[in-house]
């Protein structure tokens, strides 16, 4: 038997469980009366098929620089995280005000530049973001959307307040994992659903489709998508394959492409077939040969040409990574103040930058206390976590730092939330992170689909799927 | 004056190649101190090219040939207006001071930095502290560093290759066009002044002139109040007219006059004729 019993709440991180009294909060009410009814056996038995079913389907991810054996399953936690639905929808309104600035920055730094001329960024801090994409510069692209799909990763501090840590505008991923998590949660444990009003996650792909088509190339009634993958070896193919069968979609590698006449076809058995609109889940760099990385056999030759053109629409556009730049980052809520003349709804991680000669100096005299991360790496990948850090690790970043100081940023370690997880038979208090995806068609669309990540080691504050953590099923209640 | 170009490209393939797609920088800007006033681009086998203008203004072509094929032939027919330049011979009056407060200085971050094929680096460092610094008269100094480049460097054919950047070129001190500008945009850049590449022709009538075989390679740097001033370190010369200019870039990167990719064959044989003559006795009506 599971039992969310009271205890003295802890003041360093905010409980997602436990109110400021101890006590469990209301809309963990029902979950808690239901856990108690189940024997320990039993609810451990249902997580054992649950993870035997995620493995035959193949929900896996891939760990690069690892040598052994790199398929793993993404561990899955099937103590559900709740978010009310007043949390949601202020998550929502934040999200959505964030993405409409950050497709507007993106459109502006490839046309008039208005936010660098009169504005609160720096043309040296852009022209020198790695995801500065100059090919784009004046390329007009449908109805001026940028980032159809993105990954915005909220955190909250000890009082609560959800903050964004960062930005994700490039290929974000997970949203696999919340479609799976909910649909073997529900079959394997439908019980725990009892008593809640749980906003579904499966039309996600068919919001995702609509924002497709509404990308495609003006005048095109019925355009073709396509999911454009790098291939079975990426880590996210799982999900490449996934979203592809659920829209319906074609699922291609590049050379399944060819550009004739600046348009796209896909080579068929019966023939070439015109393509409108390509989900692309490959980076901008080895999308096209002739115009980013020449050795790439990913991509598709000419395709810039087309895309130039107006011919075919991809999502997301080309050069939308200098939204998520780490070292952008830290402007964007002047971004929203710039484009949409509104106070940010959500607030960011206050952030160092490096390239400026006080606070690198700040950053260096303090690297035990801060969080250092790639200006553009993801996945946790070149990241410093100060305070666990070994003085010899400490070291080789100040290097790093000192070196390219444009390739890092530092935070303050921001305790994040805690939420019930299932560990070794009991209930544990494990630190959790939070991935709502937003889709820009007409408007900024964010499907009650969140991806919710969850540090398995007791303390630790780091979530990737790569650095050993889990995911859980998000619950959004109805309002 | 005016001129007639005809530049051909001629790949022949050990093997077979095919869904080859090629980018070519060939067609003459039409500006201020020329007008391009006719190009044909013709391509054998046959395609139909298609075109855009890129960010720096250059009008880019752009073909792809699928079929199987052994031999690629790229020809450009140009008919060119260049005009006296209207500047002083010597941009005497561009200082460090103007250039520090002109308003488009900072969009010129490209020009400023280093790019593909310009690097900075200790070669380059010890090359430049064999000049007297510039200074204030910023003009000046660029005169004396194509100069030096002119009497410090060997023309030699067999010292670099198109992907030399400008280290190796530094340490033979010798090279080609390329090189050489390479090396005075770095050194330009080096010293705060906004440099770009020049891809284009000289007119070598009496054959004394360096680089009129084939395509041209030069450098312009932002000097105020003349705006761009183009240098030509091969010849130690100051661009004029009998020079006509293709595409700019940051480096020979952005505005390789042909690349491209293809499928099969193998390593290409390449040949380039570039004929340019001075149209004399027809002034134009």
């Amino acid at each position: 038997m599971l039992e969310l019993q009271p205890r003295p709440s802890v003041s360093s991180h905010y409980d997602e469980l436990y109110d400021a009294a101890g006590l469990p909060r209301a809309h963990y009410a029902a979950l808690s009366a239901t856990l108690s009814e189940f024997a320990l056996g039993e609810i451990l038995g249902r997580v054992g098929s649950i993870n035997t079913t995620l493995l035959q389907r193949g929900v896996t991810f891939t760990v690069y620089a690892e040598s052994s054996g790199t398929e793993r399953i993404f561990p899955f936690d099937v103590i559900p995280r709740i978010l009310t639905g007043a949390e949601w929808a202020h998550i929502e309104r934040g999200v959505q005000q964030r993405v409409r600035a950050l497709n507007a920055f993106v459109y502006d730094v490839y046309h008039a530049e208005r936010i660098l001329r009169d504005g609160p960024i720096s043309r040296e801090l852009v022209y020198s973001s790695k995801n500065y994409c100059r090919e784009m510069i004046d390329v007009d692209v449908q109805r001026d959307v940028y980032i159809h799909v993105s990954g915005i990763d909220l955190i909250r501090d000890a009082s609560g307040e959800f903050l964004v840590l960062e930005d994700n505008c490039r290929t974000p991923s997970g949203i696999s994992y919340v479609l799976e998590n909910r649909d073997v949660l529900k079959r394997g444990f439908a019980d725990l659903f009892r008593g809640y009003a749980v906003s579904p996650v499966d039309d996600y792909p068919s919001r995702l489709l609509d924002v497709l088509h509404f990308a495609a190339p003006r005048g095109i009634m019925q355009p073709n998508v396509v999911v454009l993958t790098p291939g079975i070896y990426n880590s996210a193919y799982f999900e490449h394959a996934l979203l592809a069968r659920r829209m319906g979609a074609e699922l291609v590698e590049g050379r399944d492409l060819l550009v004739v006449d600046n348009v796209v076809y896909l080579r068929t058995t019966r023939g070439l077939a015109r393509v409108d609109v390509i989900y692309r889940r490959i980076d901008d760099d080895f999308l096209d040969p002739l115009y980013f990385a020449p050795n790439s056999g990913l991509g598709v030759t000419g395709l810039m040409n087309a895309y130039r053109a107006g011919n075919v629409s991809l999502a997301n556009a080309i050069g939308s990574g200098v939204a998520d730049d780490k070292a952008i980052y830290r402007h964007v809520p002047d971004m929203i103040r710039f484009y949409l003349g509104e106070e940010p709804v959500l607030s960011n991680v206050p952030t160092f930058d490096c390239t400026n000669d006080l606070e690198r100096r700040h950053v260096l005299a303090n690297l035990d206390k801060l969080v250092v991360k790639n200006a553009n790496a993801s996945g946790g990948y070149g990241m410093l976590m100060g305070p666990f850090a070994g003085a010899a690790e400490r070291a080789e970043f100040a290097d790093l730092i000192e070196a390219n100081p444009r390739d890092f940023i530092a935070q303050p370690m921001i305790e994040l939330s805690s939420s019930p997880t299932l560990i070794n038979g009991t209930l544990a208090s494990r630190r959790v992170d939070l991935r709502p995806f937003a889709l820009y068609g007409r408007d900024v669309d964010v499907p009650p689909a969140a991806l919710t990540r969850v540090a398995l080691k007791e303390g630790s504050l780091v979530v990737n799927s790569s650095q050993g953590g889990g995911c859980k099923d998000t619950w959004v209640l109805g309002v | 004056m005016e001129y007639t170009i005809a530049h051909e490209t001629s790949y022949v393939y050990p093997k077979s190649v095919h869904e080859s797609y090629t980018v070519v920088h060939l067609q003459p800007r039409s500006d201020q101190s020329q007008f391009c006033s006719k190009y044909e681009l013709r391509v054998q086998p046959e395609s139909s090219p298609l075109s855009y203008v890129d960010r720096f203004g250059n009008d880019v072509q752009h073909f792809a040939i699928l079929p199987a094929h052994d031999a690629l032939s790229i020809t450009t027919r140009s008919h060119v207006v260049t005009l006296p330049s209207s500047e002083p011979t010597r941009p005497a009056a561009a200082t460090r001071a103007l250039l520090e407060t002109d308003r488009k200085v900072p969009r010129f971050y490209d020009f400023l930095h280093d790019s593909a094929y310009v690097r900075a680096g200790p070669e380059l460092d010890d090359f430049v502290a064999e000049l007297e610094p510039p200074g204030e008269r910023i003009g000046a100094w660029c005169l004396d560093l194509a100069a030096a480049i002119h009497r410090g460097f060997a023309y030699d054919r067999t010292a670099t290759n198109v992907r030399t950047a400008v280290a190796g070129a530094l340490a033979a001190r010798a090279g080609v066009c390329q090189d050489f500008a390479h090396i005075m945009i770095a050194a330009l850049r080096g010293a705060g002044i906004p440099a770009r590449y020049v891809s284009g022709y000289i007119f070598g009538g009496d054959s004394t002139v360096l680089g009129a075989e084939a395509s041209h390679a030069w450098c312009e740097a932002y000097l105020p109040p003349y705006g761009w001033v183009g240098f030509d370190p091969t010849n130690d010369r100051l661009i004029d007219d009998s020079f006509v200019r293709v595409a700019v870039g940051r480096d020979y990167g952005d505005v390789s006059p042909v690349r491209g990719i293809y499928r099969g064959g193998g390593a290409s044989e390449m040949s380039v004729n570039v004929a340019m003559d001075l149209l004399t006795g027809t002034q134009q009506q």
